[in-house]
């Protein structure tokens, strides 16, 4: 990575655009958006399953975020409040649509309405296809507590530090590190039941 | 520190290694844990296979199409909230009610006029580009839009964001047909038909509101 991307003094920080937004410059929200759109959305898919459900909570996540801006205290950085936000929706979304429901749905029409297929950067389970190995995994995650599960995905799909999770979900490091453990724990026994597919977690 | 000869500490920690999330003391010892110990091994492969498999599965992001639509939503909405918490002062249910009441009232007006030659309402842009808040996407039903896609007509339908920056055409005669008058709390619509006045809807307080 270029040095220019990374400290580029034309690049404004999330404080400036921040306060650009605060001041009406809705070209800071745009900015805001285009920033943290991608891993906000990847939150919301994990924890929902459906990508229109997922884009709903993107929605209802930016809008809240940005409407109680007086109780972002920076504790935490931005992206680590939004996507704290973001993730608090698609579970409300999915308490209220009912996960289970549209997963059985989901499985029916074999992903209908998906935006495309995951890329595949390498694939760990030979002969088991991508799109049941998203299912066991969608269906994996839907067992775990909304706790574990939020805490699972904010690290694994957002890439949050264990720091910035506990700051996000206001818990301790230990109880960041307890709720990943179990939570792989459940997903890989889930997995294995799986093994007629012919993976072996 | 633990003592790397026998240190085997909770399992948690093998996550956390996996994770590259342990201070270098804890990462040292964990490190001699999986020399000595083929299970913690095994638990620590499985892990990053789990991994590799949740990266294989990542989810496509939506289209340029889908995010645009998705901004625009969510500017639109803050615009909104930004407007309402501005209008605290009364409920926005209250606003919107009188809003709706005075829209019917010149709605009636224009129709009850003896033909008139045709007069169009329109919107000036302000030198401020706040937009007031009529009406929610969820407070207006249109049941009929005539001559709606026709090549025979310029009329065109505005479903965007504000601010519009050219008058706008809201409704003109005949086209607004008032069905009912809903009371809402604290507020009733009156309809008041005057002798010299234009026909209008006026709030009437509610006597069994306090």
């Amino acid at each position: 990575m270029s040095a220019v991307s990374e400290v580029s003094p034309l690049t404004p920080s999330d404080e400036q655009l921040l306060d650009r937004f605060a001041s009406g410059d809705r070209g800071a929200l745009e900015e805001l958006f285009r920033r943290y759109r991608g891993p906000a959305y990847r939150v919301a898919q994990r924890l929902l399953g459906q990508e229109a459900d997922a884009l709903d909570a993107v929605q209802e996540g930016f809008v809240k975020a940005l409407t109680h801006l007086d109780t972002f205290k920076g504790r935490s950085s931005f992206k680590t409040w939004l996507l704290r936000v973001v993730s608090n929706a698609a579970l409300d979304l999915g308490r209220q649509r009912g996960r289970r429901e549209m997963l059985s749905l989901n499985g029916a029409v074999s992903g209908d309405g998906d935006f495309g297929h995951p890329s595949r950067p390498e694939n760990p389970t030979a002969g088991l296809e991508q799109e049941d190995l998203r299912r066991i995994l969608d269906g994996a995650l839907a067992d775990l507590s909304d706790a574990q599960r939020q805490t699972f995905v904010l690290h694994a799909e957002a890439g949050l530090s264990y720091r910035e999770v506990a700051d996000a979900l206001d818990i301790s490091i230990g109880t960041v590190m307890s709720r990943l453990y179990y939570a792989r724990q459940r997903l890989r026994a889930r997995l294995s039941e799986q093994s007629s597919l012919g993976v072996d977690f | 520190m633990p003592n790397e000869n026998d240190y085997k500490g909770p399992r948690e920690k093998l996550a956390a290694y996996v994770d590259g999330e342990l201070e270098p003391g804890d990462h040292t010892a964990v490190e001699y844990w999986l020399v000595r110990d083929p299970e913690a091994r095994a638990d620590v492969e499985a892990q990053r296979h789990l991994a590799r498999a949740w990266q294989a599965t990542r989810p496509n992001e939506p289209d340029a199409g889908a995010w645009k639509a998705a901004l625009g939503s969510i500017d639109a909405r803050l615009r909104l909230a930004g407007t309402a918490y501005r209008q605290r002062r009364f409920p926005l249910r209250w606003i919107v009610g009188v809003a709706a009441a005075v829209l019917a009232a010149i709605a009636l007006f224009v129709a009850n006029r003896p033909t008139p030659p045709s007069r169009e309402i329109t919107v000036e842009p302000g030198d401020h580009e706040t937009p007031f808040v009529l009406a929610s996407a969820n407070d207006i039903e249109i049941t009929n839009f005539a001559d709606a896609g026709s090549d025979e007509t310029d009329e065109i339908l505005l479903v965007g964001l504000a601010p519009v920056h050219e008058p706008m055409r809201l409704a003109g005669e005949g086209e607004i047909q008032l069905d009912e008058m809903t009371p809402e709390r604290g507020m009733n619509p009156r309809f008041r038909d005057d002798p010299g006045m234009p026909p209008m809807i006026v709030p009437e307080a509610d006597p069994k509101q306090p």
